[in-house]
């Protein structure tokens, strides 16, 4: 498979490679599209690219927002016990900052706030409607909890080719956020930024369970109801083939 | 095979959730229990959001009980009059219920409070049951202990106003009986996603003494309305029921029934209700030891969109 791609790869992009000179980076997403169905479980997007000169490149993978709460347990009494409740109504839902050596080395602090190249620099600019006495450092606890599940990541995970060639397999959680996502693709070198692209790449929930979901929270009621009706129906008839079957 | 659940907002194992169905519609076949309190536990185990877990454990108790519901209405083992008030009550105590959940919901409190009444209520139903057919495994006979209560009780209800005859249960009693006995049994459905048979049942027979076949139809037509109301107050108010999870806990739970009833010709009752107890004491210990033990991380997240 990545043989494949890496020729694949060479076969598209060597002719541009002589355009690469004039903005120093070409690039190219292998899809543009992500579809999620029932029987999603992770998709790999495979990002690669031409320098036309030695670089170092950053890629940052990011979603669109989501509205996400973080409750905090404390211990009363032998119980722990959920006691503050907040809502991040704009969250990354997922960040994947990806390297072709560790950003600490590449870029100054300065530039990694600006451009928020660190998770740290990229949550500290989220707000929250009200922050509870005690989760004074729930970024740091949203930091964690979307690493946990893979849904932030920091990794030297661009591979450079001959200091020409980059490509990065970004492989997505099979539970994903939805929408528009910004892939930006930076070449640097010497500790300054010389280019940054801009890729966008469409996730999207296909078919029934996008319909289902924009269902249920656009017309609720009708939802409820209709589901409810179709629930005893099925209920109804699964109970009478069964006992049926049963008979013969 | 890995599904996307479109409102609990996670992926999981089709067969798992068919299991889980199988499971509880296995046991309620065996031993002629809803299974609707062993559903919403482990629907949380697996991380499912509380309140889906609760508001989707409704909405499969509305497909498992029509169909009983139907062959009991055709047997004509259903007192409707019975049946109303009993409505009424639930579905005031079912409004109630789902508003209060959505008030804890949005405080965070919904959790610890789903935690503490199933601790409870899953360790005495379980404890008693076990205790009960240990009892009934050794050979010893029952004890007729509800039997005083409900007696004093009965007396009681004699004496409240609004008293009114139910023929086809072959009783008299005050209105406010059922409408307060459906209240209690609506707002377990919407804390809990239970359907209250374990409440509705032996107050039927023990302290109403209504026949009892007229107190399973009756009991299981009120519930399958009871639920039916509850779920859809669930979807509208908290946009709650995920219908994935609901068709294949109740596509899992008729098969298992199914099952369930023709082997429980051939087994033991007193063994299975048995093995019901153990497995109704060890998931009240499950969910009483997830709220003792230290947590990895004392945050934890939860995606409302997107």
């Amino acid at each position: 498979m990545r043989r494949l791609a890496l020729t694949l790869l060479l076969l598209v992009v060597a002719p541009g490679v002589a355009k690469a000179a004039e903005r120093g980076i070409i690039t190219q997403l292998a899809t543009d599209h992500v579809d999620i169905t029932t029987r999603f479980a992770g998709q790999k997007i495979l990002i690669f690219g031409a320098l036309s000169r030695p670089g170092q490149v950053l890629i940052k993978v990011r979603s669109p927002v989501q509205g996400v709460a973080l409750s905090r347990k404390s211990k009363y009494g032998p119980f722990w016990l959920n006691s503050d409740k907040m809502y991040i109504p704009d969250a990354p839902g997922l960040i994947y900052l990806l390297t072709s050596e560790p950003v600490e080395e590449m870029l100054g602090e300065a530039q990694r706030r600006r451009y928020g190249l660190t998770l740290h620099h990229a949550v500290a600019r989220v707000q929250a409607e009200r922050v509870p006495a005690g989760m004074g450092d729930w970024r740091e606890a949203l930091i964690r909890a979307k690493r946990r599940d893979g849904y932030y990541r920091e990794a030297v995970a661009v591979h450079l080719v001959r200091d020409r060639l980059f490509y990065a397999d970004v492989e997505l959680p099979a539970k994903i956020p939805l929408g528009r996502y910004e892939i930006e693709i930076y070449l640097i070198r010497g500790g300054r930024i010389l280019s940054r692209q801009l890729r966008t790449v469409d996730v999207r929930q296909v078919r029934l369970e996008r319909w289902v979901s924009d269902l249920a929270h656009d017309h609720p009621w009708f939802f409820g109801v209709t589901f409810i009706a179709l629930a005893m129906a099925l209920g109804l008839v699964l109970g009478i083939a069964l006992r049926r079957d049963g008979e013969s | 095979m890995e599904i996307f659940l479109p409102i609990a907002h996670m992926d999981v194992n089709l067969w798992v959730i068919l299991l889980f169905g199988g499971v509880v519609g296995l046991l309620s076949g065996l031993v002629g229990v809803g299974g609707g309190f062993l559903i919403t536990p482990l629907l949380i185990f697996i991380g499912v959001p509380p309140i889906v877990a609760v508001a989707t454990g409704a909405a499969q108790i509305v497909g498992t009980s029509a169909a009983g519901s139907y062959a009991h209405w055709r047997l004509g083992n259903i007192d409707f009059a019975m049946a109303v008030f009993l409505l009424i009550g639930s579905w005031t105590g079912g409004s109630v219920g789902v508003y209060v959940a959505r008030l804890l919901h949005e405080v965070g409190d919904f959790g610890n409070i789903v935690t503490f009444l199933y601790v409870g209520l899953l360790g005495i139903v379980g404890g008693s049951m076990l205790i009960e057919s240990v009892r009934a495994v050794r050979g010893q006979p029952a004890a007729a202990g509800g039997g005083g209560l409900g007696a004093r009780l009965a007396g009681l209800t004699a004496r409240l106003p609004l008293q009114r005859e139910f023929p086809v249960s072959g009783l008299r009693t005050s209105l406010l009986v059922p409408v307060v006995l459906g209240a209690a049994v609506g707002v377990l459905t919407s804390l809990m996603g239970v359907g209250g048979g374990f409440i509705m049942v032996p107050v039927m027979i023990y302290m109403l003494k209504m026949p009892t076949k007229v107190v399973v139809g009756t009991s299981l037509f009120q519930l399958l309305f009871t639920t039916a109301v509850v779920a859809a107050l669930q979807a509208g108010v908290n946009h709650a029921v995920d219908p994935f999870l609901a068709t294949l806990l109740i596509v899992g739970s008729a098969l298992g029934t199914q099952w369930g009833t023709r082997l429980s010709v051939r087994l033991p009752a007193e063994r299975l209700r048995l093995v019901l107890a153990l497995v109704v004491v060890i998931v009240a210990l499950k969910m009483l030891a997830d709220v003792l033990v230290t947590p990895q991380d004392i945050y934890d997240l939860s995606v409302l969109r997107g």
